[in-house]
């Protein structure tokens, strides 16, 4: 029942995102930061507010046709991200574009009833479009989420590779009264927040894989040279061979880490899902890139609307390297003899979760 | 394009499995214990042990999926799954009966005769009967369509001809599928037959083929004019194409195809838990296990399209793709890690696992079709050929 469910959704939000952009409108809009029009088609179509009722593993449906669509819109910040910390803080955010800042900030304690947070040079994804920016923070020792107006934050424009909004702070110092740190009782909920980040990068970077390859497939059938079609020559179908392989793993190791997420028992499959669509993301950017040769590097073709989104969300939230090691230091933590039996497990507990079980 | 049809959809294992998974680990903890193997890198080739198979056998851990009539046991494809990947994992010494089992036994059960079932299937789940294949040839290679080896019909059956080659413990083999040409008329696929020949047939002949580092698993088989009757055909004339595709989809994504090495990484992991330094080691190892993650939960998603009745053979081409050139990858950060003097039956276990595996390395992408003939199945599931 759930997958149908979800297959209606990948429909819906698919058909939403095939009439409401195209690759040409988002690099149209790309010094703008938003295609605003087609956001408030999410808002219309219901998928973004508080309480949808809809789960993470449908909320990683809808990244994923967003990263295969290239659309420039905050998804993930404001209808994962932002709502994961609000909830977690019981605070409602109704229809706002929301973003987060994706660190845990040291709060000086209240002075007066206010808090003193230093933000400066942090970048805050989509800020300059949202209406309210999240904070998770530690104010002698406990646990906030401070709700702030991103005014305040003297936001300079800045963006990633892919021309996404990654808007730095310029502010010093940000007085937040009582009212606006509200105290977070899932203490995990922090913890979560950058294998939660790293998940959703997983999910956009499996959908713009797809479209790489589609469009490397398209183009390789389109092309002829030395008198016949790239995909006649044995070269190029092996390098399509194994952009197709990387695909269809980036699509499992996604799947397992919406599992352990899910389930909140398996953070570890996150971490793999990361490390493999960011390892699939290396190859099969470069092997689209080679068998478009020189026009994909133009903006007289779509090409780099993925490829570039691939090379920056490869590195956001962690890149391989990042959750390789967090990877590599709890296994061999874990000891030679505990290796094999945390593969083949169901749950693969990062060793943070471990100790949090035992205790 | 199918794109979809290159996906695949995430199984999980049922929980009842993993009391068979406990007692398989304790199963390989006694036999660790008592001396009956050391874990070995690609234990499913290297490890010839008929012995340590009848055991297999009277756990029932052999033809697990078989019906019981035939010797086998009415297990599900996961619990099969279960028992090979822990003995795999441990390096067991399974390579004895991996052929009959993983891929004989299930040709006949869906081509043999009610009498070709009764015949051989119980004696191989018991750990019992070894069967070798006779598929390549010096001139066939991956193509296996261009066999030669020449099937003719006699008085009383057929009389075979022909030179095979690669066909692993054939020195140990009763029985040998042999896949000969019985029409040259025609597309070259369909003139294709497989026969089942026990061993102790007049004019077959096994000579070794050692590898490079002097071990011997593969096997030269010869047959001159070999004499055999009609009830040794399967699945009758021509079919033998259509039954080589069908094992091959089998052969190609088990576990075998990301496990050969799985010794070495573990040892890996112990030797960077030893060093204070470990955290050079950390995330090489954790990008390996990204992948390993991976792939075991691919080979399930296959394994479990198997059983439901599926046909997934281009998503099998495709894990044997990326689990072939994982394990040659185990073996690179080994080598980038620690430097190493490899060396077979050192006291050194390192140096001793690295020295099994880089003499293997070569064959992980060979065998069971090149990595380049499958990437030639995803082309062409992708509709570029």
């Amino acid at each position: 029942m759930m997958d149908n469910t979800n297959d209606m959704l990948r429909e819906a939000v698919a058909r939403l995102l095939g009439d409401g952009t195209s690759a040409t409108q988002t690099m149209q809009l790309e010094s703008v930061g938003l295609d605003a029009k087609l956001w408030a088609g999410f808002q219309e179509l219901g998928l973004r507010g508080d309480d949808l009722g809809v789960g993470l593993d449908a909320k990683m449906i809808v990244l994923q046709e967003v990263g295969r669509a290239g659309a420039l819109v905050p998804y993930a910040e404001s209808e994962v991200l932002a709502r994961w910390l609000a909830a977690a803080a019981g605070l409602q955010l109704g229809d706002a574009t929301s973003t987060i800042v994706a660190q845990v900030i040291d709060a000086a304690p209240p002075a007066g009833g206010a808090a003193s947070l230093n933000l400066q040079g942090v970048s805050i994804a989509w800020g300059r479009h949202a209406t309210r920016v999240l904070v998770p923070c530690k104010v002698a020792g406990r646990s906030f989420v401070a709700d702030i107006e991103p005014a305040a934050l003297e936001l300079r424009a800045e963006a990633n590779i892919a021309g996404e909004p990654r808007d730095v702070v310029q502010a010093q110092s940000l007085s937040v009264p009582a009212s606006k740190l509200h105290p977070v009782t899932d203490v995990a909920a922090f913890d979560r927040l950058s294998s939660l980040g790293a998940l959703c990068r997983t999910a956009a970077i499996v959908g713009a894989l797809a479209t790489s390859l589609e469009l490397a497939v398209q183009y390789a059938q389109d092309r002829k040279q030395f008198g016949k079609s790239l995909s006649q020559f044995q070269i190029i179908q092996s390098y399509l061979a194994e952009m197709a392989a990387e695909v269809c793993a980036a699509g499992v190791a996604h799947d397992l880490g919406v599992g352990g997420a899910t389930r909140d028992d398996g953070w570890g499959d996150v971490a793999v899902a990361k490390v493999r669509a960011g390892q699939a993301a290396n190859t099969v950017a470069k092997l689209a890139h080679q068998i478009h040769g020189a026009i994909g590097m133009t903006q007289e073709y779509p090409l780099h609307v993925w490829t570039r989104r691939l090379w920056a969300w490869r590195e956001e939230y962690g890149n391989e390297l990042f959750w390789g090691r967090a990877l590599g230091r709890s296994l061999v933590e874990g000891g030679e003899d505990s290796f094999w039996p945390r593969m083949t497990s169901a749950s693969f507990r990062m060793a943070s979760e471990q100790r949090g079980s035992a205790e | 394009m199918t794109l979809a049809n290159l996906s695949l959809r995430l199984q999980e294992l049922e929980p009842s499995t993993e009391a068979l998974r406990q007692e398989v680990r304790e199963f390989i903890r006694e036999e660790i214990a008592a001396g009956t193997f050391v874990p070995m890198v690609d234990c499913w080739v290297r490890g010839s042990d008929t012995a340590f198979s009848k055991k297999l056998g009277a756990r029932g851990w052999l033809g697990m999926t078989w019906p019981t009539q035939y010797g086998g046991h009415g297990r599900t494809q996961q619990e099969r799954f279960v028992v090979i990947e822990e003995l795999l994992a441990a390096g067991a010494p399974v390579a004895a009966h991996w052929v009959a089992e993983r891929q004989i036994g299930l040709s006949l059960m869906r081509f043999g005769t009610e009498e070709q079932r009764r015949a051989f299937m119980p004696a191989i789940a018991r750990g019992e009967s070894f069967f070798g294949a006779c598929y390549s040839e010096p001139d066939v290679g991956s193509d296996l369509a261009s066999v030669r080896t020449r099937a003719t019909q006699t008085a009383n059956g057929w009389s075979i001809t022909g030179q095979k080659v690669w066909t692993s413990q054939a020195h140990i083999a009763d029985h040998f599928f042999v896949l000969a040409r019985t029409s040259t008329e025609g597309k070259k696929h369909d003139g294709l037959t497989m026969f089942i020949v026990p061993r102790t047939v007049k004019g077959l002949e096994v000579r070794p083929l050692l590898l490079l580092n002097g071990e011997h698993h593969f096997n030269e088989v010869t047959f001159d004019n070999v004499e055999v009757p009609e009830s040794a055909v399967l699945a009758g004339i021509g079919m033998g194409w259509k039954l080589i595709t069908a094992e091959l989809a089998i052969e190609r994504s088990g576990p075998e195809r990301f496990l050969s090495v799985l010794p070495l990484l573990r040892d890996m992991v112990g030797k960077a838990a030893s060093e204070p330094g470990y955290i050079d080691a950390a995330a090489p190892i954790g990008e390996l296990v990204a992948r390993l993650r991976t792939l075991r939960a691919m080979s399930i998603a296959v394994a479990s399209e198997i059983e439901a009745g599926g046909n997934p053979a281009v998503q099998a081409a495709l894990v044997k793709d990326l689990g072939t050139r994982f394990e040659g990858d185990v073996v690179a950060t080994a080598r980038a890690l620690w430097p190493v003097s490899p060396q077979l039956h050192g006291k050194d276990r390192h140096a001793d696992l690295v020295a099994q595996a880089v003499m293997h390395a070569p064959t992980f992408t060979l065998r069971g079709g090149t990595n380049e003939v499958l990437r030639g199945i995803v082309a062409r599931a992708l509709g570029l050929r």
